[in-house]
This record gives C-alpha cells, structure tokens and sequence, in this order.
C-alpha cells in the first residue's frame, strides 16, 4: 500500500510539474524549463485553409518557463520567450542568378503571466481556474524593407491577451495513464478577435525515467475584431485558427532533472504559418 | 549536462537561409544600342546590341543584321556600318521572330549638309480623336550646327489623321499614326503618336487566395504627362506586415514580386496615389495588366484589380 502510494506521488508530481492541467505545484515547489522551439515554414495556411507557397519565414523562440506555488492551491505561471529571432529568406532566382535579399528581427518576445488556482480536488479528478495576462513585449515590426524602414517582420502580436480557463485533469492510477482536458475564452485587445481555446493531454509515465504525452491543443477566434486592424503575419497574425497536436517526450536524467522534445503539427488550421513547431528543452522540478 | 546546457544558446541564432525559385517569365528584348546617327561617306562605325532573354538575362546571341538601302551603307553581320553614298537607311536586328526597334543612319557628303532631323517632343504621344498638337522640327549639321530651313509634314496614314505644312497636327481617329518631318532626301525618325478615346483606365479589385480586397483602381495622365495610379476611396484590402501596391502582368504572388512595379507600401484603406511614370519613364496605360495587393514577405497576392 505504501509502495502504491508512493508511486501514486511521484506520477502525480510528474502530472503537476510536466502535465499542468488541473493540477498545481505546491507551496514552495515548481517546476523550470529552458526551451528552444523552431517553425521554418515554406507554406502558409490561407484565410480559408488552402495552403499556399511562400517565401519561407523562419521563427526561432528561446524561452524560459516557471511554474511556482505560491500556497497548495495557488500557482503562478511565467512564460517569457527571452529571445525571439524571425527571418525572411533571401530568394535567388535559378537561371538569372538574382537575389532578392531577405531580413530578420531579434527581440524579446509576448511574455504571458498567469495565476491558477485549484477549486476542486479528489481522488476522481483535480480541476483548476486560471487567468493569463498575455503582455505584448514583442516587436510587432522589425527588419528592413528597401527603403530603410522598420516593418516586414515581428516577434509579437501588439495586443494584450487576457485568458481565462478552467482546466480538469484525472489520473488513471495504478494505471501509468493521466490526461488533462481545458476550455478557455481569450479577450483580446487592438482590434484583434477574441478566442476560444481548448486542450487536450494524454500521459503515459509507464516506462522508468520516461514520460510521454499526447497533446492537443485549439485556437479558434470568434471573428468579432476590427479586420483592417491588427493583422499580421506568420504565427502573429489576426483570426488565427489551428487544431495542433503532437507528442511530447521527457526523459529524467535525475529525479528532479530532464530533457524534453517534442513536435507540434497543425490541421484545420487558417492564416498560420504552415509548418511543424519543434521544440526541445531542459527542465527542472523544484 | 553542461554539455547539453551548451547545445542551447547554439541554437538560438540561425543565419537567414535562401530560397531557390525560378526565373519569371518576361518577354524577350532585342535592343540595338545606339541612337540615329550621321556619317560622312566614307566613315566606318560598329553597332553592337543587347538581348535579354525570357528570363532578363543578358545573352550573347548571333542576330541577322539588316539593312534597308545598300546604297548608302555596307552592314557586315558583326554589326559594322562602312559609309557608301549620301543618303538615308534603317538598320536593325533580327533574332528567333523577335526584331528590335530600327535606327536611322544618314550620309552626308560635307559638314554643311543636313545631317539629322528631330521633331520636338510634343510632351503628349496619346490624344483623343478631334485633339491637336503642333509640332516642332529641327534640322542640324553633322557638326551639330542648325539650319534654318522649310520642312514638309507627312503622316503615313492619313485615315486617322491630318497634318498641315506647318506641322499643326490633328487627330480623326482611332489607331496608331507616325509623322514624319524632311527637308529633301532627308528624313527623321518618325514620331509615334497614339489616338484612343482612352486617357484612363479603370478595374475593380477583387480578393484572392481568400483574401479580401475591393474598390476602384484608376490609371491616368496627369496634367504634367505622367502616368498615375489612384486607389479609390472605396479601396479597402486586410493588411499584413509589409503590405505593398504593385503593377504585373500575372497574379502569382512570386512573379509580382520578381517582375513587377512596386510603387509603395501601404498601412491604411482608401484613397492612394502613385507616380507611375516616376518608377517606369515608359509605362502607359497598356504596360501592365493588373494591380496587385501583395504581402511581399511572403510574396502572397492578397487582391487585383484587373484592367482587362
């Protein structure tokens, strides 16, 4: 009984610090992740779903995530993308030999705070309200058109999140499954539309020093916003629409210590890059 | 693990990559480079040429000279010009069905002879029927002195149009007429001038790639002759970073990109305009087919207007 117990604690630790959900840190524990994520898109997934060739736009995110719980039921949540470079390719045009030269932006990017709070806890499932405040420090246009000016490429969206959601989560113990599912509404500033958002997690944590999830993850805007306002390009654009899924690995070189990889792919996606998101990472539970 | 701690800032940066796409399509050239020019009998002078071929480049090719007067001149196939005899001959090139526009050498026996005729530019080469112009002609040595002199005025076509000795030019109808000014044996070059009901033209935008775009664009003469493009204040399209106006021949967001006019960013819906002739001296309102909305990052066509 102990035994189980115990294994009980460390998938549920696992679920808090890797699987979020319905679950909260702790007090005084947490959870850090350094990462770097990649999206190298030669196509874009039109307004109305077509995908289109472009010239490819690179965006390459390095950012650190923290998770710290201010008391058992309280958590707070940083996501702040430190560096965020995009580039526009050169073109070089086969038989003439031309180059259209292309152009890149660095910059700190959309930092996203958040506070989640855990109103219901049992033995069946752990369910959790939070409020994220999406803060628009990005650039939202950088590089150099011909003429010298800032504008054709960004590292942010320039408006102000702020999402609410209610996310629940249930462990399948002495089963090594979890899952996690969440619904959230995104009000949005500058002319941008407002969002429903929805997730889904499926965890397996059955094999020694691994942890594997499956994860789904929805935007879908409601299209009340201003459409000649607030547009943008790539990953930053107004109405942004996707369904991503992909899976995650996180593998634990130590108790508290581990490397993650993982791949987002997107269908039914509009006006978004159409390109996979890779990311790894470094994490660590505290 | 420090090892790994290392791997990460190595990825934080990556060079700006290249995209390899092909060529745009475009019409060929066949240029002779030189303007008319003068000769006093006997005197040698090499003409050389330019082709582009259907991908703008410059390509070295063996063109068919042509002469129109062997009397007056001797044209090798190398594009070299021996004087004979006074007088007057078009010489121009000929390359796979393409031919490049003609120029006109003239032999004078002495420095004292008219050597070369210039009809002034009358600032406007398209009129309407009814419209007149008066035009202007100079006669000059081959030392470039002027004589003063008598000129006849000739059209060749005048179903069209009629021109006095004077030079007072008038438009009947529709078409494409050439005038010409002499002083005995010697010609100029002809003058092109265009008669169409048509000083504007005007297309309705249209969204693409299901983008939205709409309004009215126009292209105009302003009263200094030049060509304009106005956007209506109807004109409303979405906006991305870098969301640029331009004039193609093709909709494909990578042609427009590659081959065709940008005439200027823009951030706001409704009325804009744009020196056309500023960009392109040569453009009229027959140079390009479209407008184009584009986002030229990502070379995507977001609308067109579409003047045929």
């Amino acid at each position: 009984m102990k035994k189980s117990l115990l294994y009980l604690i460390l998938i549920s630790f696992h679920f808090q610090a890797l699987a979020g959900g319905g679950w909260t840190a702790g007090k005084g524990q947490g959870y850090a992740k350094l990462s770097q994520n990649a999206i190298i898109a030669d196509q874009f997934f039109a307004p109305d779903g077509e995908i289109i060739d472009i010239t490819t736009i690179s965006l390459y995110t390095s950012s650190l995530y923290l998770e710290y719980g201010i008391t058992d039921k309280l958590e707070l949540n940083v996501y702040m993308p430190f560096f965020v470079r995009s580039t526009l390719n050169n073109v070089e045009r086969r038989q003439s030999g031309r180059i259209e030269p292309g152009d890149e932006v660095n910059s700190f990017g959309d930092t996203d705070l958040r506070l989640k709070y855990q109103i219901h806890n049992s033995e069946k499932v752990v369910i959790a309200a939070s409020l994220l405040l999406g803060l628009p420090l990005g650039k939202t246009a950088g590089g150099k058109t011909k003429n010298g000016d800032d504008r054709i490429l960004q590292t942010g969206d320039g408006e102000f999140n702020q999402l609410i959601m209610l996310e629940a989560s249930k462990s399948f113990y002495p089963k090594a499954f979890y899952s996690s599912i969440g619904i959230g509404f995104n009000n949005r500033s500058n002319g941008f539309s407002d969002e429903i958002r929805w997730l889904f997690e499926l965890g397996y944590s059955g094999f020694e020093d691994w942890l594997l999830a499956l994860k789904i993850y929805s935007i879908h805007p409601l299209k009340n916003g201003n459409e000649a306002e607030g547009a943008g390009m790539g990953v930053f654009g107004n109405n942004i629409q996707y369904i991503s899924f992909g899976p995650e690995i996180n593998y634990f070189i130590k108790n508290d210590f581990g490397i993650s990889g993982g791949i987002g792919l997107a269908i039914a996606s509009k006006n978004i890059l159409a390109a996979p998101n890779y990311g790894i990472g470094l994490f660590k539970t505290f | 693990m420090r090892n790994l701690l290392l791997l990460l800032p190595l990825l934080l940066y990556s060079c700006i990559g290249t995209d390899i796409k092909d060529d745009v399509i475009v019409d060929r050239q066949l240029e002779l480079i030189g303007m008319d020019t003068s000769l006093l009998v006997g005197e040698i002078v090499q003409f050389n040429y330019e082709y582009l071929n259907q991908y703008g480049i410059q390509e070295e090719i063996l063109p068919i000279w042509n002469n129109t007067n062997q009397d007056v001149i001797d044209l090798s196939q190398t594009g070299l010009i021996r004087s004979n005899s006074p007088g007057q001959s078009f010489i121009y090139i000929a390359y796979e069905g393409l031919f490049s526009d003609s120029v006109l050498i003239t032999v004078v026996e002495n420095s004292q002879s008219i050597a070369r005729i210039e009809i002034a530019n009358p600032g406007l080469n398209r009129v309407m029927p009814g419209e007149t112009l008066q035009l202007q002609a100079r006669a000059f040595t081959i030392e470039n002195v002027e004589i003063d002199t008598i000129f006849n005025w000739t059209l060749n076509n005048f179903q069209i149009a009629s021109i006095d000795s004077t030079g007072f030019f008038t438009a009947l109808d529709i078409g494409m007429v050439n005038v010409s000014a002499s002083v005995g044996p010697i010609v100029s070059s002809p003058l092109q001038i265009t008669i169409s009901q048509e000083t504007q033209k005007t297309a309705q935008f249209t969204g693409m790639n299901s983008y939205n775009a709409q309004g009215t664009a126009t292209l105009f003469f302003n009263d200094d002759n030049e060509l304009m493009l106005s956007l209506g204040s109807d004109f409303q399209t979405e906006f991305a970073l870098g969301t640029f106006i331009y004039l193609a021949n093709s909709t494909s967001g990578s042609e427009v990109k590659g081959s065709g006019l940008e005439l200027g960013n823009i951030t706001s819906n409704g009325m804009h305009e744009f020196n056309v002739t500023a960009l392109d001296p040569n453009a009229d309102l027959e140079s390009y087919r479209y407008v184009i909305v584009l986002c030229k990052p990502a070379s995507i066509t977001f609308g067109a207007a579409d003047f045929n």
